[in-house]
């Protein structure tokens, strides 16, 4: 739904001199099923995902919910299999998440980005509880010239997302979003940033049909708007 | 198989093993809190027991003691009877002193009659209990109290108030150092670990002070090494 | 373990989301609470250290606790107290009412006690004729208002004041204020008479230490210390895994215990009774019954995915960061114990899927109740694993087998899903309206009712790569 992420990450790493591959047999992490409890159809996903990235150096997802999938739970989902236990351990090495790469391993928190605009950031909770990735994005955003960034109160709270819970749960889903979206219109932003497009949608969505809506970018579509 | 060995034996089998005969103990650490000097913990230790809703004081004298419980209660407070103040049988001589110094009329709770209706009838009105303490614990503003025959558990209970005396050397900087001089001789029945006035915070989340146990404690440090 | 046995899911979250002071107590009390532990935690130092080290303790006594329940049952005996092993509620329930048969007591005071809310010990001694007294100023206001906890720490949470003065006011036989100070003080007076009366006290047990017999227990109002102080006999009930080897280890599960459960250094009274009393003591019972009960724990710890949550320390840090109990409070889960831990012992403990699988759902798996855990349990891992249990037992919905087939199946085959994508952007437009997918079928409909949907792109990323490919070549070679 939102090629651009994957565009502007495509031109960030090669303007930092990176060879960007995307290699085809690549979709998803298999996060959809494994919060469902479906495990076997996980592991046919998550395998294809791991054959996929097998021959590349690094891998660098712009999700910190797809990267905390594969660290956080590959491990426990592939331990009755040798073979893709090894496989998996060898993926979650060289997997990062965007914003991790660029300000851990890069050290390049400094994209040339200049951009005018107040957005606040949701911390989404895969990227911070999962991967602990609770600086790294803010520094990457405190390096956008001329961005301002406002907090957004009770930041820790789920946005109720939680892939299929949204679907299975709609009614406390709803409870949670809108709430969310509360604190969003309190923080006073103009725009609402984050790590992750599934809440991200989540929250904008939500806002969107109540008829307050604030635009709401990934933090790799921000740089992309002002690079 | 006895109901017990059986109750046992199925916990093993769920562990897969048989019951160990003996387990080697497990090793913690964490970061501990720590006072610098005898000086620091003193303070140290007023100010987390003021921090936990009591008052206290220091006294190097009886006539010192007896000055803080005129400040609290008043020189002849309006509820003093003969049967308001009860104590422990066991007290520091500066306890005794300082009511002997004020005048006040106080029992002794094993010296209260042996029938437990007219005991906790009794216990139930009196205003002050007073008691010893066997270690204060600095981090958490506590007492420390070890039952025996001689040391009533209603009197830091039951009454409005609750006094304690505790000298400064029985002072600690933590709960685990407390506990383990504890381990050092025969446990009592009851040790009553003691941060504060009873309290609660059950009805709307508002913190109200007092509600099965004393309304008010107090604390003097014995001060006179 | 259900409030009653018409639990319904739906008309739950109705009820519980309709209820508008529900929402805001329970957020307030959350929020208290939250914040308390922070500020205290952060006081402690190192905080993940103490974690590790609470962790490391559980975890030694899980998988040592025949030995230790060996330790502590010999302790006991030997200190005069009498123990009994209760493998199910219902042995339990009649160990307890054996004690009161013998004795011939019709009244009891009790100190809260989660064990036996589990085992739904007082409408079976009050079928007895019992009276029986929770002592605890939450447990009393919800015992006369006849309503199971809403939280493990703070029950009484969802009432307010002016419900808890509606509920005095019977048994004053005049009208109350319901400012805090008259309210307690008027539970405060009730009980007085009832403390000073009473003959048998029940009460809970936080920590069992095993070398020495001591039972420990934390209350702030003093009634734990009430109940076993004043009554000649005393019942105290603790499951089986609420052990620690000694008194080292107990002080490190304090300070995890009070820090955790309502942001204290310590509670009020932390009392170690190490009952019966002695020879010439006056207070404290004459005679003392620990009740051990199993009530699948056992099972618990045979299944090495959910071993890890017999650590529980029952301190409801996870209720308190919980995004969904904050949303709907605990009576909604409809579950003796709600919130995180709820979910995933409930099912355990009741070896009941059909009766507990909704729980599961009740996360969204954010992970704020395992980053809270002062044991470090991974509560979000094993509410997945209850899904796992429950797909691999066959009591998922058979529609939602088939989505997740087809997931499996074409998603790993991105080609081909590809093609259903560009199909979908083509088609997507009776969806759309001012560029927003606003409606569809179910479970999309789930989304859109309360949620709009960007449109899928026009070209994926995968039919842009093979451009972009060529793009980020000439760019690497002309470094612009």
């Amino acid at each position: 739904m939102f090629p651009d992420i994957g565009v502007t990450m495509a031109k960030i790493f090669t303007r930092l001199g990176h060879t960007v591959d995307f290699p085809e047999g690549q979709f998803c992490c298999g996060q959809i099923s494994f919060n469902s409890g479906y495990m076997e159809d996980t592991r046919t996903v998550a395998r294809a995902l791991i054959d996929a990235f097998e021959d590349s150096e690094v891998v660098v997802g712009p999700s910190g919910s797809c990267i905390g999938m594969i660290h956080h739970n590959y491990p426990d989902l592939f331990k009755d299999d040798p073979i893709y236990s090894k496989k998996a351990k060898a993926l979650i090495d060289k997997s990062y998440e965007f914003s991790q790469f660029i300000v851990n391993v890069l050290k390049t928190p400094d994209l040339g980005a200049r951009y005018k605009a107040k957005v606040t950031y949701h911390p989404s909770c895969h990227a911070t509880r999962l991967l602990g990735l609770k600086e790294e994005p803010l520094t990457l955003l405190q390096h956008i010239q001329d961005l301002e960034v406002v907090p957004l109160p009770e930041a820790h709270l789920c946005c109720g997302f939680g892939g299929t819970f949204s679907v299975k749960m709609p009614r406390i889903s709803e409870a949670m979003v809108a709430e969310k979206a509360h604190h969003v219109l309190e923080s006073g932003a103009d725009i609402l940033t984050g790590l992750d497009m599934g809440c991200l949608m989540n929250i904008s969505g939500y806002m969107e049909k109540h008829g307050r809506s604030i635009p709401a970018m990934h933090i790799i579509q921000l740089l992309g708007k002002g690079m | 198989m006895s109901n017990r060995q059986e109750f046992i034996a199925n916990i093993a089998k769920k562990l897969g093993r048989p019951t160990p005969s003996s387990v080697t103990p497990i090793e913690v650490t964490y970061p501990l809190f720590q006072t610098n000097s005898p000086e620091g913990r003193l303070e140290g230790f007023l100010k987390m027991f003021e921090t936990m809703g009591g008052k206290v004081a220091k006294a190097a004298t009886s006539a010192e003691a007896a000055e803080a419980l005129k400040t609290w209660f008043g020189e002849k407070p309006e509820w003093l009877d003969a049967n308001k103040v009860v104590t422990w049988n066991e007290l520091p001589t500066m306890a005794r002193a300082c009511l002997e110094e004020l005048g006040w009329p106080a029992r002794i709770y094993a010296d209260l009659p042996a029938n437990r209706e007219e005991r906790y009838a009794i216990m139930d009105k009196a205003e002050l209990g007073i008691t010893g303490a066997d270690y204060g614990i600095v981090q958490s503003g506590s007492l420390v109290l070890k039952s025996n025959a001689k040391r009533g558990r209603a009197v830091s209970l039951v009454p409005i108030r609750h006094l304690a005396f505790i000298p400064a050397s029985a002072i600690r900087d933590r709960l685990d150092q407390v506990l383990a001089e504890l381990k050092e001789s025969s446990i009592p029945a009851a040790i009553e670990i003691i941060s504060g006035p009873s309290r609660t915070s059950d009805i709307e989340m508002d913190l109200s002070i007092g509600v099965h146990g004393p309304v008010e404690i107090y604390c003097i440090v014995i001060d006179n090494q | 373990m259900s409030l009653d046995n018409h639990y319904d899911v739906n008309a739950a979250l109705d009820k519980a989301l309709n209820d508008d002071f529900l929402r805001k107590a329970t957020r307030r009390a959350t929020d208290r609470l939250r914040n308390n532990k922070k500020a205290i935690t952060d006081e402690l130092g190192n905080w993940e250290e103490w974690r590790q080290a609470g962790e490391k303790i559980r975890n030694h006594v899980v998988l040592n606790l025949d030995y230790y329940l060996d330790m502590l049952i010999d302790n006991v005996e030997k200190n005069g107290g009498i123990v009994h092993l209760a493998k199910t509620p219902e042995e339990a329930v009649n160990i307890t009412k054996d004690i009161f048969k013998k004795h011939g007591f019709k009244s009891v005071i009790k100190s809260k006690s989660m064990i036996t809310e589990e085992i739904h010990l007082n409408p079976a001694l009050e079928k007895d004729g019992i009276e029986v007294v929770e002592t605890d100023l939450a447990e009393y206001i919800i015992q006369i208002a006849n309503e199971p906890p809403s939280h493990i720490i703070v029950p009484a949470m969802h009432k307010n004041r002016d419900q808890i003065a509606k509920l005095f006011e019977p048994i004053a036989g005049h009208p109350l204020d319901s400012d805090t100070p008259t309210l307690t003080k008027f539970a405060r007076e009730q009980l007085r008479q009832k403390f000073m009366a009473s003959k048998i006290g029940i009460t809970g047990c936080n920590f069992a230490v095993a070398d020495t017999g001591t039972v420990t227990m934390v209350t702030n109002e003093g009634n734990g210390r009430m109940t076993s102080t004043i009554p000649e006999v005393q019942i105290t009930m603790m499951g089986m895994e609420r052990i620690v080897p000694s008194f080292k280890e107990l002080s490190v599960l304090l300070n995890l215990l009070a820090r955790s459960a309502t942001g204290q250094r310590l509670s009020v009274y932390t009392t170690l009774t190490t009952p019966p009393r002695h020879e010439e003591d006056l207070d404290g019972p004459k005679e003392w019954h620990l009740v051990i009960l199993d009530h699948n724990r056992s099972e618990i710890l045979g299944d090495e995915e959910f071993r890890s949550s017999l650590r529980c320390i029952r301190c409801g840090a996870c209720f308190n960061v919980c995004p969904v109990y904050r949303q709907v409070g605990g009576h909604a889960y409809g579950s003796v114990y709600s919130g995180p831990i709820g979910v995933v012992i409930t099912p355990l403990l009741e070896q009941d899927y059909e009766k507990w699988g909704h729980l599961p759902y009740f996360s969204s798996l954010c992970a704020a109740c395992a980053e809270a855990c002062p044991v470090r349990i991974p509560l979000h891992d094993l509410i997945v694993k209850h899904r796992d249990r429950k797909v691999l037992k066959g009591y998922t919905p058979n529609l939602e087998k088939k989505i997740f087939k087809y997931y499996g199946y074409y998603f790993s085959r991105p080609k081909t899903l590809n093609k259903f994508i560009r199909l979908g952007a083509k088609f997507q437009f009776v969806l759309v309206r001012n560029g927003r997918i606003t409606g569809g079928p179910p479970p999309l409909s789930n989304w859109t009712n309360s949620k709009t949907l960007p449109m899928v792109a026009k070209q994926t990323f995968r039919d842009q790569w093979p451009e972009l490919e060529k793009n980020l070549q000439n760019m690497k070679r002309g470094d612009k």
